[in-house]
């Protein structure tokens, strides 16, 4: 039986889940361009061009997004009623539920300058409750405080669009500037060779590896070494690695649509029948 | 003109653009099905229209029923008006789409005004439903609706309208607050739509040129800004405005049907204001500032308007206020010169077709590794080297009266390193000393295009993706000023001011343009027939005789008879004879700004 916890999600056209990563079925009738999906319990959170939404196991699609919510670029679950922390086009913002029970938004990022709002990908910092890294159109930012206060990384002057927390250490996927690694989140050092000047959308750990979704494919490395680069030439902006098999990945690619490696990228097989995929999750490991 | 006598001429032109809808050929759709509703309505007609309107589509396995704000905002208020009258299947696959469906916010202002009203309809109507089609009770969309128009009225009453002046959209800005101020239960609301449609209508008003809207606009693109008449809001012109021959080629959109069959009737001094153009003056309007939420470092800045209506012409222009590269609006258009005339043949304008890909990402989420393509594949004209519409960073103009300067620096490596100017073909025109001179009988214009240039045809069509036949969207001269440092100085002035044409021409060609400081030091300057001197600085000052343009001081609005502060939400719109407008949106001044979250 399909639950939320032993499914790969694909973000795209709708949410799709895979008990397999191969044969694919659409949950719920809404099909808005979805950018990333978190996992709350027995739901899905997606963030889409059109605000945010829980997706129940059943398919039902329950908006949690208000008038001031949209464009949302990536979420995270932190718990609590709170719920999830959204970075869309227009910053960071936080749920809260009104007195009705509906739930409406806190811009946190209104007094940034323009670029510094975009915020394409979000991470919380393990270590710190209430401490998030975005990477931003500007850098990585790093909300202090649930975002009551912000500060500048050394990573600036160039789009962030994906963030990770894995090998005990934060990574950060840039334009045209590589993948960079740093401890505390505000130093950042560029973490690799051979892919200086690659432009990042995605990042996944599979054990000690990482692999970097560029615009010119995968690239698989450990963050010290050359990056080498794996399966087909495209936009990858998607990557997913199952927990229970470490050689199993989904790359989404826009365009490009979803492929699957059993084989740590060895051989690619492209699956389902989408064209463009914004975002992935692997089943939930034990 | 007395509101009785108004409302009788506004209905009488509505009951003619009805029957002539019906006897249109083609299929009506949920927008214009109303026209079908006056008449004594065939049911399965009716039904078919509905159904083919919103159970066209579904989504997912569920097989919903699914559509964005081009069908919940008909679908709303088909309903609205009709509820008595229409069939009773028709009545149930529209609440089954309003409360089960799966319905598409979008992402423009036009947008999620039709998403928010047909949706607040919605909520109202359909209260005691437990869970609405988005997982929440009717009252959390009521609220949210609310919310949001409440809100855009009030950033329109302080800041100026965001999707300003757009002949494509003003016209679903408008005809969902008329739905909204009939339906609603709401009657604060009601009072607020009321005032703002009285602002729209005066926009609409102010720029008015015998069937044209001159000037700046937010967005005029899909290839029509060279016609005099464009987008559907020519229908709310007519039904408002009247004031010439009924004409179902121009008068009739399906977009604008439900305002046919709606009671909102504007002040009746907005028609009279349309029409007088015998005593030339200037417009200013402040608009909102654009929407450019990355790729640049600081927000872009309040629109200023300005247009010149005179008794044959009008010229407007915009300070647009970007940020800068790659900040462009892709269907802006900045300034026009407008008369009376057919399609292509009493328009001018240029620009510079700027085509980086980043001025898609700089307003629209997708990346911008991609979003080129992903945008120019479904719409290839919009990086069509002889495009006539859309900002470019590089723009800079300045105007008083009739006189224009419009200036370009635009960088070595820019893929467009030119500038396009359309003329008319209807015009023999004359060059003298540098200028271009055209007699337009009841007025005359010269040009000096700034570098040299190359004539060129431009032709286009409608159906241009095999061959181009009727040269039906664009169909005119195309001077291409190929230089990084291009610019027009631009003089229109009556004809019964200067006497007769080669009179006109002798004078204007014995003075130039000064461009003794151009490029070098970003300066030109431009005298007028009557003396006054333009002195432009690209990235500096713009001065009339000495004395710099204070654009910081442009009220919401300025004209004869116009009172309007900026930021304050209080108007006055005064004429002779008829009853004074005075609105006010009870605002607090100092309170922070409602969040604007959409494009346009």
């Amino acid at each position: 039986m399909l639950t939320w916890q032993n499914a790969w999600v694909a973000g795209a056209g709708g949410v799709y889940a895979s008990v397999d990563g191969v044969e694919w079925e659409r949950v719920g009738a809404s099909d808005p361009k979805v950018n990333a999906i978190g996992r709350q319990d027995d739901c899905l959170v997606a963030g889409c061009e059109w605000g945010l939404w829980q997706v129940g196991a059943d398919g039902g699609w329950v908006q949690l997004h208000d008038e001031t919510l949209t464009e949302v670029q990536d979420v995270v679950i932190v718990g609590g009623d709170l719920g999830a922390v959204a970075a869309s086009a227009y910053g960071v913002a936080v749920g809260a539920r009104d007195e009705c029970g509906f739930m409406r938004w806190t811009s946190l990022s209104e007094t940034l300058t323009v670029d510094r709002r975009f915020s394409n990908a979000i991470v919380v910092d393990p270590d710190t409750a209430g401490r998030w890294l975005v990477g931003t159109e500007a850098g990585v930012l790093v909300a202090q405080e649930h975002g009551a206060s912000w500060e500048v990384a050394d990573l600036a002057g160039c789009p962030v669009r994906a963030l990770l927390y894995a090998l005990g250490a934060f990574w950060a996927g840039t334009d045209a500037r590589g993948v960079w690694r740093s401890q505390d989140g505000l130093q950042w050092q560029q973490a690799g060779t051979g892919a200086q000047e690659a432009t990042v959308f995605a990042l996944a750990a599979s054990g000690e590896r990482l692999l970097a979704g560029s615009l010119e494919g995968i690239l698989v490395g450990d963050g010290q070494g050359a990056w080498q680069r794996s399966g087909p030439g495209m936009l990858t902006s998607a990557l997913a690695v199952d927990p229970q098999g470490q050689d199993v990945w989904l790359a989404g690619a826009s365009p490009g649509g979803l492929w699957r490696t059993e084989d740590a990228g060895q051989r690619w097989a492209q699956v389902g029948s989408f064209s463009g995929v914004g975002a992935l999750i692997a089943p939930q490991g034990d | 003109m007395d509101a009785e006598t108004y409302s009788r001429e506004v209905e009488a032109r509505a009951q003619q653009m009805l029957k002539a809808t019906v006897e249109r050929q083609g299929r009506l759709n949920l927008w214009d099905a109303h026209a079908l509703m006056v008449a004594a309505p065939d049911q399965e007609r009716i039904i078919e229209i509905v159904r083919r309107g919103l159970e066209n589509e579904t989504s997912g396995p569920l097989g919903m029923l699914k559509a964005g704000p081009f069908q919940i905002l008909p679908a709303m208020l088909l309903l609205c008006r009709w509820e008595t009258q229409l069939p009773v299947e028709a009545k149930r696959i529209i609440e089954q789409f309003m409360t089960r469906g799966a319905l598409e916010r979008g992402n423009t202002e036009n947008h999620w005004m039709m998403y928010y009203v047909g949706n607040l309809l919605a909520a109202e109507r359909w209260a005691d439903l437990q869970v609405n089609w988005n997982g929440l009770p009717p009252a959390a969309m009521q609220r949210e609706a609310s919310r949001w128009i409440l809100g855009t009225i009030e950033r329109t009453a302080r800041l100026g309208h965001h999707e300003y002046d757009s002949p494509q959209y003003h016209v679903e800005h408008v005809v969902p607050l008329i739905g909204l101020r009939q339906h609603t239960q709401d009657e604060d609301l009601r009072r607020q739509v009321d005032q703002v449609l009285t602002l729209l209508v005066a926009d609409m008003a102010l720029e008015y040129w015998r069937g044209s809207w001159a000037g700046g606009h937010s967005r005029e693109g899909y290839r029509q800004n060279t016609w005099t008449r464009v987008g559907p809001v020519t229908a709310l012109q007519y039904l408002y405005f009247g004031g010439e021959a009924f004409d179902p080629d121009h008068h009739l959109h399906a977009y604008a049907a439900p305002a046919l069959v709606a009671s909102y009737r504007p002040p009746p001094l907005f028609a009279a204001m349309a029409w007088d153009r015998q005593q030339p003056h200037v417009v200013k309007k402040t608009k909102a500032p654009r929407n450019i939420f990355r790729h640049v470092q600081q927000d872009a800045g309040p629109v200023h308007k300005y247009t010149y209506m005179s008794r044959s012409f009008a010229l407007g222009s915009t300070q647009v206020n970007l940020p800068g590269a790659p900040a462009a609006p892709i269907d802006l258009v900045s300034w026009d010169l407008t008369w009376s005339g057919p399609r292509h043949q009493a328009k001018i304008g240029c620009n510079h077709p700027y085509r980086e890909p980043r001025r898609f990402s700089a307003f629209l989420s997708g990346l911008p590794q991609d979003i080129g393509r992903g945008v120019a594949t479904g719409k290839p004209y919009l990086q069509f080297p002889d495009r006539l519409f859309g900002a470019s960073p590089y723009e800079r103009m300045m105007q008083h009266q009739g006189a224009l300067i419009v200036l370009y620096r635009i960088p070595a490596d820019d893929a467009a390193p030119y500038v396009n100017l359309f003329l008319p073909k209807s015009v023999a025109w004359v060059e003298c000393g540098g200028w271009l001179l055209g007699d337009m009988e009841d007025f005359y214009v010269a040009l000096y295009p700034i570098g040299r240039y190359r004539w060129l045809s431009i032709r286009e069509s409608t159906n241009d993706h095999v061959m181009v036949k009727d040269a039906n969207l664009v169909d005119g001269w195309l001077l291409r000023l190929e230089s990084l440092s291009a610019g027009l100085a631009l003089e229109v002035v009556e004809a019964a001011e200067v006497g007769d044409f080669a009179a006109f021409c002798a004078k204007r060609a014995a003075q130039q343009p000064d461009l003794s400081a151009w490029p070098e030091s970003g300066q030109v300057g431009l005298e007028t027939w009557d003396g006054r001197r333009l002195e432009m600085d690209y990235d500096g000052s713009h001065c009339v005789d000495g004395q710099a343009i204070d654009y910081e001081a442009y009220p919401l609005y300025e004209a004869p008879g116009v009172e309007a502060p900026l930021g304050t939400g209080r108007m006055i719109f005064r004429r002779a004879g008829e009853e004074t407008v005075e609105l006010d949106f009870g605002i607090d001044p100092h309170a922070p700004l409602p969040s604007m979250r959409v494009i346009g």
